[in-house]
């Protein structure tokens, strides 16, 4: 069951990189871009693979990505923690969710871009400044959907519980949060990109390290085959780090019975 | 981008690609406008003309607010002309001329020859800053003073200057990590504040700017330190050069006769900068007066007064090129420069100089 799922995700997965790069190849074709600022799959493969500073360019290119992906994880960790805790903190008591909710959606609503430098003014521009931002784009959509799973737990199972002389909290623990199981991986499988996006945005503009500052240095250095290996080896992180969650999804909600 | 293209990859699949390639046709449609036709010369046949500006709408480009709010460009036969603005995270003016958006850019030697380097085919054909504005801005009580004075701080940098940046350290041989590079945007404001200790800019604009609001700020000049090089110079591709030579000489001729109002009266410039070019950068009339006339100071040398604006002599090329190989830019005289066409239109006409 879990092998099939998960060759499943593979599948799809395979398909999609063959889809994006006909598209990409068909791009290049049919628009005649200008060979200055486009690059081909083959292009990409040659700087990486077979060119005289391969092995460079591969140390270059790994170099900023494992910064941005150590940007992005802590952000998604911290997001997800944070949307977590607070998604139970709603369900236990109404005033939290009435009092907290506007504050997320201002923090939702105000453009990042227009918000990170004032954050870099409080929080430096350091791991502590790209996680508070990575946890800002990663934090909302999960607590928005944390809370619906949560709240979609059975109300029978609830008053099982409390029947049988259970706290709120063993209500909680026993059937709210198996409840909210789908729902919380949902919320990380798609935070997952969201969370690359926002480590980008925090290199670019706060700490001048990683894919993010790399790409935009690459277009004020013409250096287009650095930048567009960046945009393949970020989209291709995005994807490995998505079915990751979707493995591990698979697994747990196995363990909990369920097919979601 | 890459967030949208992953997530709706693996949503949606092959729906996709097809409605990537469904709405490309709408994207070629906005990418290009390079204006066609050439024109052999007479006022009124050659079309339209752009001019990518290598900064915000400031004070700067002075000479082409006064052409174009006299209608100098008109006056040379171009039926329209726009000016295209850049800023601190634009794309390099070189990328625009190559892909046509602009059929002239203001950039700066040092960025064209690495663009050239890496196969753009454009030249530099004039030079409106005789000498290099670059500067590391820095605050009276932590002083920046020479190159030595650089090693362990904190120095913003704009991404549109990243390649000057290397260049500058490449030629005063510092080793980039015995500094911190921070990414800076268009505000001054972390160099009051202390989040970096110097800032990359220009020594006409953020210098005026800080000691108008009542700072005490220290300048190092890159043309002091192993830097002299030309800069605000005009950017074309080899073939505009070819095959559109009037062209050329029209757009030079206007943008001579707009600089020399400026010349005359740097206050002109600087209004038309506050009130019309650059009205939603809330940019301040006393300030931009005083950029207007520092920005002067760099385009009217006895050289320029003598050849005329935007010329270049040989001695100087040949100091650029000198400069441009210590900073690791190999690259000859004629690869870089073509000042023939500058030069032609100052002998048709000696009383523009």
């Amino acid at each position: 069951m879990i092998v099939k799922r998960t060759a499943g995700t593979l599948l799809s997965i395979g398909v999609s990189l063959v889809l994006v790069v006909v598209a990409w190849l068909a791009f290049i074709e049919y628009f005649d871009m200008n060979p200055m600022v486009v690059r081909g799959p083959s292009d990409v493969w040659a700087y990486l693979f077979t060119a005289e500073t391969a092995a460079d360019n591969r140390a270059l290119v790994w170099g900023d990505l494992t910064i941005t992906l150590v940007d992005a994880g802590f952000g998604l960790v911290a997001g997800l923690v944070a949307a977590a805790v607070i998604a139970m903190a709603f369900v236990l008591s109404t005033a939290a969710e009435q009092a907290f909710m506007p504050v997320a959606m201002i923090m939702r609503s105000v453009p990042l871009v227009a918000m990170t430098p004032v954050l870099t003014l409080v929080f430096g521009r350091e791991l502590l400044a790209t996680t508070i931002i990575v946890g800002i784009v990663v934090f909302f959509p999960a607590l928005v959907n944390i809370v619906l799973g949560l709240r979609s737990a059975s109300p029978q199972a609830v008053d099982l519980v409390a029947a049988y002389g259970g706290s709120t909290w063993t209500a909680l623990r026993k059937v709210l949060i198996p409840s909210a199981l789908p729902a919380f991986f949902t919320s990380a499988r798609i935070s997952a990109p969201g969370a690359i996006i926002g480590a980008m945005l925090a290199e670019w503009l706060a700490t001048g390290k990683g894919i993010g500052y790399r790409m935009l240095q690459d277009v004020s250095t013409f250096e287009s085959d650095n930048l567009w290996t960046c945009v393949v080896v970020i989209t291709l992180a995005s994807l490995v780090i998505y079915s990751l969650i979707s493995v591990v999804e698979n697994i747990v909600l196995a363990r909990f019975g369920r097919t979601a | 981008m890459t967030y949208d293209l992953d997530r709706r990859t693996l949503l949606r699949g092959g729906l996709f690609a097809t409605g990537l390639l469904a709405a490309a046709p709408l994207l070629a449609a906005c990418g290009d406008d390079e204006p066609s036709t050439e024109a052999t010369g007479a006022a009124g046949a050659i079309g339209a003309g752009s001019l990518r500006l290598s900064w915000v709408k400031n004070v700067e480009f002075a000479g082409a607010y006064i052409a174009d709010t006299n209608g100098y460009y008109k006056e040379e036969g171009f039926t329209s002309f726009e000016l295209i603005g850049g800023g601190p995270t634009a794309t390099p003016a070189e990328t625009d001329v190559v892909t046509g958006k602009a059929l002239i850019g203001i950039s700066a030697p040092d960025t064209a020859a690495a663009a050239i380097l890496k196969g753009a085919p454009i030249k530099v054909i004039g030079a409106e800053f005789q000498k290099n504005p670059f500067c590391i801005l820095s605050m009276a009580d932590n002083p920046i003073k020479t190159v030595a004075d650089l090693k362990g701080k904190k120095i913003g940098v704009q991404a549109t200057n990243e390649a000057i940046w290397a260049a500058f350290l490449k030629a005063n041989n510092i080793d980039p990590a015995s500094l911190e590079k921070v990414p800076v945007q268009f505000d001054p404001m972390p160099l009051t504040t202390g989040t970096v200790d110097g800032w990359m800019s220009f020594i006409t604009n953020e210098p005026n700017a800080l000691r108008l609001k009542g700072f005490e700020v220290e300048t190092m000049m890159f043309a002091d330190n192993n830097y002299p090089l030309v800069s605000e110079v005009y950017v074309v591709k080899t073939e505009t050069i070819e095959k559109r030579r009037a062209t050329l000489k029209a757009f030079i001729r206007a943008q001579a006769k707009g600089w020399k109002e400026n010349l005359k009266n740097p206050e002109i410039g600087a209004k038309l900068a506050v009130e019309k070019y650059g009205k939603d950068l809330g940019l301040e009339l006393e300030e931009q007066i005083l950029e207007s006339k520092d920005g002067n100071k760099l385009i009217l040398t006895p050289d320029t007064e003598k050849n005329g604006l935007f010329t270049v002599t040989p001695e100087l090329i040949q100091q650029n090129i000198e400069t441009l190989k210590f900073a690791g830019l190999e690259i000859t005289a004629e690869r870089l420069f073509d000042l023939s066409i500058v030069e032609e239109v100052y002998k048709e006409d000696p009383s523009l100089v």
